[in-house]
């Protein structure tokens, strides 16, 4: 396995909700906290809409973990965190059959001011990552 | 006209009206919700955090917002406004007009990409002005529900907001106010508060002083999602590190016609004194009292707490605010318990708590009686505080008068279960009968 190093940070993308988790990740940059820089967050109005195999793509492209920051039940929009829920549990059988490590999504609410449960989630997935390592890694393994 | 049926109307979307929908609903009644605002949410959703228990508000009011949105029996019409009510033994049909918003309520997916194309910049509603925002916007991040609303009068009609939206004909230039009605066999007020104006008062600068705010600007300068993201002056950015609170600033003061107690003031004083010396630890912190009322649960040791914490409390009417060429607040104080010897104390900024007045004086449209502090009047407070004069007409929250956030919850329970009540005997034909008097036709004052 290749070493984590620090000049080759594994990259997590971050789906966040614009009534939820970007508004939180918004706070934590008011807030002047720090977080690390292989974070790339991604606006989005509901996860629900993102298929399975968007993961799984992100995944081939050598995104090493996606952390998807939803509004769970504050979510204004009828019915999204149910599906997003059904979605990502879907995802994860599927990131099993291809011998991906589920640790590498993680679906969490986060709210406007939920900024130290945003800085926990990135933080935790730096650790996990720390772990188990690149997905190139892990998908050149045959499952 | 479209005409929609419904069980009961909750007028006001605020904490008290969406508990009280919520609470209706959950019996199984069908509940149309009105709010006259673009989001659901009232006073609460701009709060930093509720008194005595240092929740964060907005942790509080967004599932609430959610839960009314996505409840199978309630409906909530936002921008929208009761303008008069028809009142016959098959209940309520009261008249709406659907205000404009230039966006399809159908088609807009709250993306945002209209705002931020737009060019325009103005005062934000929601941030009191103290932020800025566009003139079509989402008004607040956790707005319910996330659609954009144009404000025509400032909009320059550059169309770039439509050249940006993903969505054929989502905005529309060309919306016009509509009208339609609403039959419900009951109605719920919820019709909440507004401040004291800041400018209420000559003696405290009438609002012309950059330095002196009120207590709800406050609030969205200690919220985290407020238009700063810290504590800084309104008038030149810098970090106060003296900060003074007057109470009874729109409250007990019979020259404004407020002679009641507006039952909040204290403990929101109190609660930003201490969310204060949390953000700014060094900051001198003083309040100006005449009395502090702590009566709730906890509330006491809530204020002593913030004594021992350090906040100075000084008992004394605040005569008069001036300014000095620093644009300091100068405040002129007796010092009751000091041998009454008058001094002149110069602070950084200057908090007014501000007390409550009627937000919306709903009398005329739905012809139930004010009181004389100008809330709607309860004959029977002590048996039956959600029971207005009118019958069929129940209030809640701060629609009836001054109450803090606890105490507002409870009252919707309360209106819900009186209005759940009389739908059930309505139905059952056990109804009241409509005393002649009040089978009429009522029209906008």
């Amino acid at each position: 396995m290749t070493r984590v190093t620090e000049n080759q940070k594994p990259k997590i993308l971050i789906l966040a909700t614009l009534s939820g988790g970007y508004a939180g990740a918004d706070s934590v940059g008011q807030l002047h906290e720090e977080y690390p820089t292989n974070t790339y967050i991604l606006p989005v109005i509901s996860p629900s809409m993102f298929p399975e195999d968007f993961y799984l793509r992100s995944f081939d492209r050598g995104i090493d973990a996606i952390i998807i920051m939803y509004s769970g039940t504050d979510s204004p929009f009828k019915g999204a965190p149910e599906h997003t829920a059904q979605l990502i549990n879907s995802t994860y059988t599927k990131m099993k059959e291809r011998g991906i490590d589920t640790r590498r999504l993680r679906l969490t609410a986060i709210c406007t001011v939920c900024t130290k449960p945003f800085l926990k989630e990135v933080n935790q997935m730096n650790e996990v990552l720390d772990e188990i390592g690149y997905i190139n890694d892990e998908l050149a393994v045959p499952a | 006209m479209e005409k929609l049926n419904f069980d009961a109307l909750v007028v006001g979307g605020g904490i008290a009206g969406m508990q009280s929908a919520l609470d209706i609903a959950d019996q199984g009644y069908q509940v149309a919700l009105v709010e006259k605002e673009a989001s659901v949410g009232g006073k609460m959703i701009a709060l930093s955090k509720v008194f005595p228990t240092l929740d964060c508000a907005s942790c509080i009011t967004t599932p609430k917002m959610s839960a009314v949105a996505h409840h199978k029996n309630i409906n909530i019409f936002t921008y929208c406004e009761v303008q008069a009510v028809k009142k016959s033994r098959d209940g309520f049909a009261a008249e709406v007009l659907k205000k404009p918003r230039y966006v399809n309520e159908d088609t807009c997916t709250g993306c945002r990409l209209c705002e931020y194309a737009c060019p325009i910049d103005l005062p934000s509603a929601f941030d009191l002005n103290m932020g800025a925002t566009r003139t079509i916007n989402v008004p607040f991040s956790t707005a319910v529900p996330q659609i954009a609303v144009l404000d025509m009068d400032n909009c320059i009609l550059c169309g770039k907001c439509e050249k940006a939206c993903p969505v054929e004909d989502c905005i529309d230039f060309t919306q016009e106010p509509e009208i339609f009605e609403i039959e419900a066999q009951s109605i719920v007020l919820a019709t909440g508060f507004k401040t004291t104006p800041i400018d209420a008062k000559q003696e405290y600068g009438a609002g012309k002083f950059h330095n002196v705010i009120d207590g709800l600007m406050m609030e969205r300068l200690l919220a985290p999602t407020g238009p700063y993201g810290r504590i800084i002056r309104p008038g030149d950015g810098k970090e106060p590190e003296s900060i003074a609170y007057v109470q009874c600033a729109g409250s007990r003061d019979e020259t404004l016609g407020v002679e009641y107690c507006s039952r909040v003031c204290c403990m929101y004083a109190i609660k930003q004194a201490m969310l204060i010396s949390g953000s700014l630890p060094l900051a001198d912190i003083t309040i100006y009292y005449m009395d502090i009322r702590t009566f709730g649960k906890g509330y006491e040791q809530f204020y002593q707490n913030a004594k021992a914490m350090g906040i100075e409390f000084i008992k004394g009417k605040v005569a008069k605010i001036t300014e000095d060429e620093d644009q300091n607040p100068v405040v002129r104080v007796e010092l009751i318990e000091e041998g009454s010897q008058v001094v002149e104390r110069t602070h950084d900024l200057v908090v007014l708590s501000v007390g409550m007045l009627p937000g919306d004086n709903s009398s005329p449209v739905y012809h139930v009686p004010i009181a004389g502090d100008g809330f709607v009047s309860i004959p029977s407070p002590n048996s039956s505080p959600a029971v207005t004069e009118s019958h069929g007409i129940f209030v809640t929250g701060t629609a009836g008068g001054p109450m803090d956030i606890v105490d507002s919850i409870i009252s919707s329970g309360d209106a819900a279960v009186e209005a759940a009540a009389y739908i059930e005997n309505h139905k059952n034909g056990k109804s009241v009968p409509v005393p002649a008097g009040e089978e009429m036709e009522l029209v906008n004052a």
